[in-house]
């Protein structure tokens, strides 16, 4: 069932989403083919269009993921998702992971589309393109101790993986504890100011935590290694502190989210 | 053989406002229940606590000798009085969602009431009247085989020759032994497929009687509601 539920998932996401994509893929060719054809105010215009385009599949896909649960859960769609012979936990769990899927895909798109616009405005096109990423390939190949490269880039990935699981189970936090009964009749203010409260403590708690709690992760030119500072003067340090708190957080929001749909919140 | 359904002592309050009041109820396979009462007696949210939409209750509900959850929703077909339905769907997409998720769902059945109704599977939800949303529904609730059928409202706000034609889809779709209940109004439309009538005021069991019992008394179930619920005429 859960199979199931995460395939109608992503038809949904696709219906909601999709669109913008399309446009992004148009408006990256009308510039591609302003560059081909020379044509300097085809180029200005393709190049704005594009940059709006990248803000707009942030914003499109974050209002998607929060519209989606919001409605398939608490408004009249949630009629039919509750009444699916399938658990809330498996409901969300669904929801998160094609969530997660969208919002990451909508990273890479505009740091996609970004690079390839400072690619452009540094003027690397063509065969410098070519000859930077060469180098860049190259010196990967020089560092002697490959195994680091891997540890570093996958620390970095796990790091961004969890922000987005975060996030997401924030959002779906926010959006159930405001359809408990108390909070149900205001429409969507209660779920802004729940989740900008969440947020900004989840912050400031995480960084006290970096700050003053002396064990880190830090990743420096030497690789990535433990350490038992809670500041680094070199290199990016992440406390080991904040990345344990935001995990439990993350586990938290997602179990009360599922509490409050089993126990607290009736339908409207 | 378990009850179909079976509700003990059930209560149900939003805040202050306490809706069912200790409801007992109690009934076998193989019946059509109508379940009437005037507005805001607590039908609706008697519905949604069989059905599992609603959980924080008092008292003890069964369905097929199960307390609500994956099982009695696999048995369990469900009509709100809203579309549920995801406007981006197309008609055939909710017919396959339906089939992906309900064991019970035979998918043959529900692209010829489709046909019959004169609904075309390619046409998106968003762009159906109302009616139409609410014919697509009906034939996807009536298309599983399911052991109960709740279908809460399902002749408000249409007309009677299409009063008609639902009744008809209900009558001639729902499985062999199993149970329909029904909440309505519209009395005079219904009365005539009741094998039971429930009627619940004040948030109790005002009447639960079969039919066989209101005709010896001599009297509609029009006339037994009236009685009934005078307090509100």
């Amino acid at each position: 069932m859960v199979g199931k539920l995460i395939k109608n998932e992503f038809k949904a996401g696709l219906h909601s989403i999709a669109p913008i994509y399309v446009a992004a893929v148009a408006a990256v060719g009308f510039m591609a083919l302003a560059l081909a054809f020379e044509i300097a105010w085809l180029t200005a215009i393709s190049l704005v269009a594009v940059i709006v385009i990248a803000l707009g599949i942030l914003i499109v896909t974050l209002i998607s993921v929060v519209s989606n649960f919001n409605k398939t859960l608490f408004r009249d769609q949630g009629y039919l998702s509750f009444t699916l012979p399938v658990t809330s936990g498996q409901l969300l769990f669904a929801k998160a992971l094609s969530s997660f899927v969208w919002i990451l895909l909508s990273y890479i798109a505009v740091i996609g589309i970004f690079t390839g616009i400072f690619l452009y405005s540094s003027d690397m096109v063509g065969e410098e393109n070519i000859a930077m990423i060469k180098i860049l390939i190259s010196t990967v190949a020089e560092i002697p101790d490959t195994g680091a490269v891997i540890r570093v880039v996958s620390f970095i990935c796990i790091r961004i993986f969890l922000k987005i699981v975060c996030l997401i189970a924030q959002i779906y936090f926010a959006i159930s504890l405001s359809n408990v009964r108390p909070f149900q009749r205001q429409s969507f203010l209660p779920a802004i100011l729940i989740f900008v409260v969440i947020y900004g403590v989840m912050n400031t708690v995480s960084t006290l935590l970096t700050a003053y709690v002396p064990l880190s992760i830090v990743i420096s030119v030497q690789g990535i290694e433990l350490s038992n500072r809670a500041m680094s003067a070199g290199g990016m340090v992440y406390g080991v502190a904040d990345i344990i708190f935001e995990f439990v957080m993350t586990t938290l929001f997602f179990y009360l989210s599922t509490w409050f749909m089993n126990h607290k919140i009736n339908l409207k | 053989m378990s009850k179909i359904i079976e509700v003990k002592g059930l209560q149900k309050s939003y805040g202050h406002n306490q809706v069912l009041r200790g409801l007992d109820l109690s009934y076998d396979q193989g019946q059509i229940i109508g379940l009437l009462g005037p507005n805001g007696c607590g039908k609706t949210s008697l519905i949604k606590i069989l059905t599992g939409l609603i959980h924080d209750y008092e008292g003890e509900v069964l369905i097929d000798g199960h307390k609500p959850g994956i099982y009695t929703k696999s048995v369990t077909a469900y009509l709100p009085e809203r579309t549920y339905l995801p406007e981006w769907m197309k008609a055939k997409d909710a017919i396959d969602y339906f089939q992906d998720f309900f064991a019970d769902f035979d998918k043959a059945k529900a692209m010829d009431m489709l046909t019959r109704f004169r609904l075309d599977p390619n046409q998106k939800i968003k762009t159906m009247s109302k009616g139409m949303q609410e014919k697509l529904q009906l034939l996807i609730v009536m298309s599983r085989a399911a052991k109960l059928y709740c279908l809460d409202e399902p002749l408000g706000g249409v007309d009677p020759a299409t009063r008609s034609a639902i009744l008809d889809v209900i009558m001639n779709n729902y499985a062999d032994k199993s149970t329909v209940l029904i909440s309505t109004h519209l009395i005079n439309d219904v009365e005539r497929i009741f094998n039971s009538v429930l009627m619940i005021g004040e948030g109790r069991v005002k009447l639960d009687a079969s039919i066989d019992e209101i005709r010896e008394s001599g009297r509609s179930v029009e006339d037994i509601f009236k009685e009934v619920f005078s307090f509100g005429w």
